[in-house]
């Protein structure tokens, strides 16, 4: 089969392999193939290879003198024109977060050949628009904000991709092309600029275009769009043999690459002709590794990211430590795991292990949770130590990202110097020097002088620090070549090894374009996010099409995770079309657990503190009953907890309808309700819910974001109102308790055998029946986790019931309501028959009681909910228990990060 | 692991050095395509290309004190005459035995010998030897005559050695 490669070398051996020619290929990678056919040849000097950028840039450059920008290097112009149309973008807090958007979206309309008129047209596109909107604002100035930014960098002789490409277009007769010959091999180009180039640069040069096609249905027509729309001068129309595939279903990711490797070592096939596709770059380190030590060299064809690398955790620590500051503290668990790191520990090993011990007896002797770094000096009396904490006391101070990076590259390079372990360690001193260097070039960027916040900072490093690698040296003529799907696109190989074929990795999870979402694209004819997913399955085929051997594996996780890949469903699909199977291998599983240790924190640690914890809420005692390193983290240490991020709008939704049905309902405590009080609901709400939102939204209240809210809340108050109609005209109430700003909250004192802890609960509204019965309504945004009543009873009444903290928390869920419960009863002179609680889940409008209309175990129920909330208090206030993490739900735990640093 | 990894391995300089000797390549890369007459304008092309605006007037005032030793220093200007009598040719790419691409700074054709120059801004080291003599021996395939270079600039100091 004759490979992109083959055919490049076929059209330079016929004229004598000149060296002034030019081969362009998806990635410069890939010349590294046409390399190895070359070297066969002894040819000493070979044609120029590019990448279609590198290319681009080389031509322009043969008329004029430019400086290639990236991003980071035109922040500052960037904001400077944002802000002078959108004032918000003063603040780079605000600009930060939409910058990569705007400059994104602004290279794609260059490049798309968008016309201008169109882009005013947007705006009455999206859905609800609201002039206040950010998101309006910056539709609504794009055409200016991309007329002054790109007249403002040109003018500085700074280009970005899309400047490169329109100075081509605008200079395309001056172009001095030197190459004698031209050859674009295996191209897709998505711009309708790049794409009117190619077709100028073939009218006016010496070019070859090849192009493999692919008998995919499906496949053919939509790449035809995306391709470059040229006629190829050379094209194969390959075809698919099912017979040559295996796929095989293994239960890990270690499975995988532990079968490949055996197949490989057992093979008879030369190294050189095997590839391993890897879609994911986490693979790479083990996958070399385990090749290494059969004895195999391996051919890297693919950077590997620094963000995987030990240089990025320890910046991460570095990041998490600043952030957990607290005046000039800092959290002690983070400082000793920043001492931990290879970096850092190596050194203290050379000099004297035993100032950490020092510093760790302290923190435990006195239970500091954060320390200064004085005092850690002083307890240490360490000159290392001295030398780390001045590093980071610089790094805490900062306030400019200049500042804050020279101070990273200082603090690397002095690592750099001392630790003894990273001199030996090639891979590894290789990582810490590329941190350094992007460190120091960080240092001096656009962006170095400006004061941002914190939170700008560590932001702007991590999304320069994703976008580096450490590259591999190699060459194709040895070892086993490891290749990413892209770089081998268009390649044959012997036997082809495809790993990690699940969705979310092949293909890779596209994500979303916030500014320029599927309908605005459709509206200005630009390609759609969806057709990036074609050129994954264009290269998925073209690498099995041209190989001999096939092994695509897949990892079946046992949690559901990541599911078998489409292209596998499709190559399924395709072959019973044909009437053919494909051949499947499951091999023995071995599935293996998560061995990471629960974190386990001793309980006399700040133990005056607990001492002092005398009144509890419902909700202190949950959090303990879910995680006690949670009630740790929260109630001991006061850390506050991060609000969650994932559902803003339901947190505000839930704000807003708690607030309207307390005053709405405030209005008739006491009074007997009427049918004109539910029918007449529908404007009172409207009006109060409107001064409700003024007050909480205040200048913000016009967004469009927060007018669509109001909308919801509003359908669900008036579904809620009908609802509660409903129940008021089968068993009429009254109200007989609202709680409103500044009420007291209900309390209620248990005694324990050594102390006295009052609980105490503010109680959302209480409804009072004809028959006596006080129902006590609790607001719900979220689900409401439910006492197991019949299995607590059953229980207790055959003496089974076991008060341990963990059968607790399985059989009661959440002790809110039976505490409410509790407060209730301890202020009313009623019967446990007489009360009942339940949840109004606002989000679907539900209404759920905890007890069920026999009232004989109400009583039974109640004693056990006493019984167990002392069991719980014991615990928590006994000092020879240690505050143990639960592995549950730790992904969304506001301290996930204060807990695996322990 | 290392043993395993063929990871492309930079000296570790302080970054600056490092950015100040890709400069001066580049400088020196233009010098020899002829684009420019001078050294200023090879200057100004270089900084246009190669550094953000913003650092421009430091990096400048740099290069210009370092090339204006060049273009005084006698050793320098005597050698550089001798490379202008041939055909030149800098930032060559040629291929190893194993299919690596490798780059050239400078190959001169004479009448009767090939000349091969590589700059060094940095401390001597061997492994810049045997860097040199691979390219002597790859080239041996095509030229007969071939002399390598090991051309050592420094600030105030030219050092030029014959490796082969």
């Amino acid at each position: 089969m004759k490979d992109i490669s083959v055919i490049v070398f076929e059209l330079l051996k016929d004229r004598d392999f000149p060296s002034d020619w030019a081969v362009v290929f998806p990635s410069r990678r890939q010349g590294f193939f046409l390399d190895r056919l070359l070297s066969k040849q002894k040819v000493v000097f070979p044609p120029k290879v590019f990448s279609l950028r590198e290319f681009w840039c080389k031509v322009l450059s043969s008329v004029e003198s430019f400086y290639f920008a990236d991003f980071s290097d035109i922040l500052c112009d960037l904001k400077d024109v944002c802000s002078s149309f959108i004032p918000e973008f003063n603040d780079w807090d605000c600009f930060y977060t939409w910058a990569r958007h705007i400059f994104d979206t602004m290279e794609l309309l260059q490049v798309s050949l968008v016309d201008e008129s169109k882009l005013k047209d947007v705006v009455n596109i999206i859905v609800g628009s609201d002039q206040a909107d950010l998101y309006f604002k910056i539709w609504a100035n794009i055409a200016s904000i991309m007329d002054n930014f790109y007249d403002r960098i040109e003018a500085k002789k700074m280009y970005t991709r899309a400047l490169v490409l329109c100075r081509l277009n605008e200079l395309f007769d001056k172009l001095r092309v030197n190459y004698k010959g031209i050859v674009l091999a295996g191209l897709f180009v998505e711009s309708s600029l790049e794409r009117l180039l190619l077709q100028k640069l073939r009218q006016k040069y010496n070019c070859f275009y090849i192009f493999l096609d692919l008998n995919v249905p499906g496949l053919r027509n939509i790449l035809g769009e995306i391709k470059t729309k040229m006629v190829p001068d050379v094209s194969y129309n390959l075809n698919l043999d099912f017979d040559k595939i295996s796929v095989i279903e293994t239960a890990s990711t270690i499975e995988e690459l532990r079968w490949t490797v055996s197949r490989i070592d057992n093979s008879i096939v030369a190294p050189t002709e095997v590839a391993i596709i890897l879609p994911r770059k986490a693979l790479l380190l083990p996958l070399i590794d385990s090749l290494s030590k059969k004895g195999l060299p391996v051919n890297v064809s693919m950077g590997y990211p620094l963000v995987m690398s030990s240089v990025w955790w320890f910046i991460e620590l570095i990041i998490r430590l600043m952030e957990g500051q607290k005046g000039d503290k800092f959290f002690s668990d983070n400082y000793l795991s920043l001492l931990a790191h290879y970096y850092l520990k190596e050194i203290l090993i050379k000099d004297d292990l035993s100032a950490v011990e020092k510093v760790q007896s302290y923190i435990s002797e006195y239970r500091a949770s954060f320390l200064s770094l004085t005092e850690i000096e002083r307890v240490s009396e360490n000159n290392t130590i001295s030398i780390v904490n001045e590093y980071l006391r610089k790094i805490s101070v900062s306030s400019c990202v200049g500042d804050f990076c020279s101070w990273m590259a200082k603090f690397l390079w002095w690592i750099l110097s001392v630790n003894d372990q990273l001199k030996s360690n090639i891979f590894e001193r290789q990582v810490c020097y590329k941190a350094y260097l992007r460190f120091s070039i960080m240092a001096e960027s656009a962006i170095s002088k400006e004061k941002v916040s914190s939170r700008v900072i560590f932001r702007y490093i991590k999304d320069e620090i994703t976008d580096q690698s450490i590259a591999f040296e190699g060459s194709p003529l040895e070892g086993v070549q490891l290749l990413e799907p892209m770089k081998a696109r268009n390649l044959a190989f012997d036997t082809v090894f495809y790993l990690d074929l699940n969705e979310g990795f092949s293909p890779p999870s596209i994500g979303i374009d916030i500014l320029m979402p599927e309908p605005i694209r459709k509206f200005l004819q630009i390609p759609r996010l969806r057709d990036r997913e074609l050129l994954y399955c264009y290269d998925f085929y073209s690498i099995i099409m041209m190989a001999k051997r096939v092994f695509l594996l897949y990892v079946n996780y046992a949690d559901g995770r990541y599911e078998k890949s489409r292209f596998l469903r499709q190559l399924e699909f395709m072959a019973e079309s044909q009437g053919k199977h494909l051949n499947y291998q499951q091999i023995n599983h071995v599935r293996v657990g998560k061995t990471k240790l629960r974190p386990i924190i001793s309980r006399k640690k700040e133990s005056s503190d607990l001492a002092k914890m005398v009144k509890l809420s419902p909700t202190a005692i949950d959090t303990y009953l879910f995680c006690p390193v949670r009630f740790y983290y929260k109630y001991i240490l006061g850390i506050k907890e991060v609000v969650a991020t994932e559902k803003p709008d339901e947190r505000d939704i839930g704000i807003l309808i708690h607030e309207v049905l307390s005053r709405l309902y405030a209005k008739v405590v006491g009074i007997p309700l009427s049918l004109e009080f539910f029918d007449g609901m529908k404007d009172k709400l409207k009006r109060e819910l409107r001064s409700v939102a003024r007050e909480f939204w205040k200048e913000q209240y016009n967004l469009l974001r927060n007018k669509l809210l109001l909308q919801v809340v509003e359908n669900r108050l008036v579904t809620f109102f009908q609802k509660e109609k409903l129940r008021w005209q089968e068993d009429p109430f009254i109200i007989h308790y609202v709680e409103l700003k500044n009420t007291k909250p209900f309390e209620f004192q248990l005694n324990l055998a050594d102390k006295n802890i009052t609980l105490y609960g503010r109680l959302d509204r209480i409804d009072k029946y004809a028959s006596g019965e006080f129902v006590i309504w609790d607001y719900k945004t979220g689900a409401a986790k439910r006492p197991n009543v019949k299995k607590i009873v059953e229980q207790s009444n055959t003496g089974h019931f076991v008060f341990s903290r963990k059968l607790i928390k399985e059989y009661y869920g959440s002790m809110q309501l039976p505490i409410y419960i509790l407060l209730l009863l301890n202020n009313l002179n009623v019967s446990s028959t007489q009360i009942n609680a339940g949840w109004i889940l606002l989000k679907d409008m539900k209404f759920s009681l905890l007890f069920g209309e026999d009232i004989s175990y109400r009583s039974i129920f109640l004693e056990n909910c006493k019984i167990s909330i002392k069991k719980v208090l014991d615990e928590m206030f006994d000092l020879s228990f240690p505050y143990e993490a639960e592995r549950q739900n730790c992904r969304n735990c506001p301290f996930r990060k204060e807990c695996s640093a322990l | 692991m290392d043993n395993l990894l063929k990871i492309k391995t930079e000296e570790i300089t302080q970054s600056g050095e490092k950015y100040f000797g890709e400069l001066v390549h580049s400088v020196l890369e233009k010098y020899a395509l002829g684009l420019f007459g001078e050294f200023r304008d090879c200057i100004n092309s270089v900084l246009l290309e190669q550094v953000p605006y913003w650092k421009r007037a430091s990096i400048e005032a740099k290069l210009l004190d370092f090339f204006d030793f060049l273009s005084s220093n006698h050793k320098f200007r005597s050698f550089w005459k001798k490379l202008r009598s041939g055909i030149l040719f800098p930032e060559l790419d040629i291929l190893g035995e194993k299919g690596q691409r490798l780059r050239v700074d400078l190959l001169v054709k004479l009448d009767r010998k090939i000349m091969i120059i590589e700059y060094k801004t940095g401390v001597k080291v061997q492994s810049h030897v045997s860097q040199l003599l691979q390219y002597c021996s790859i080239l041996s395939n095509c030229y007969e005559n071939i002399e390598g270079y090991l051309f050592y600039l420094r600030y105030k100091e030219v050092e030029l050695l014959r490796v082969n």
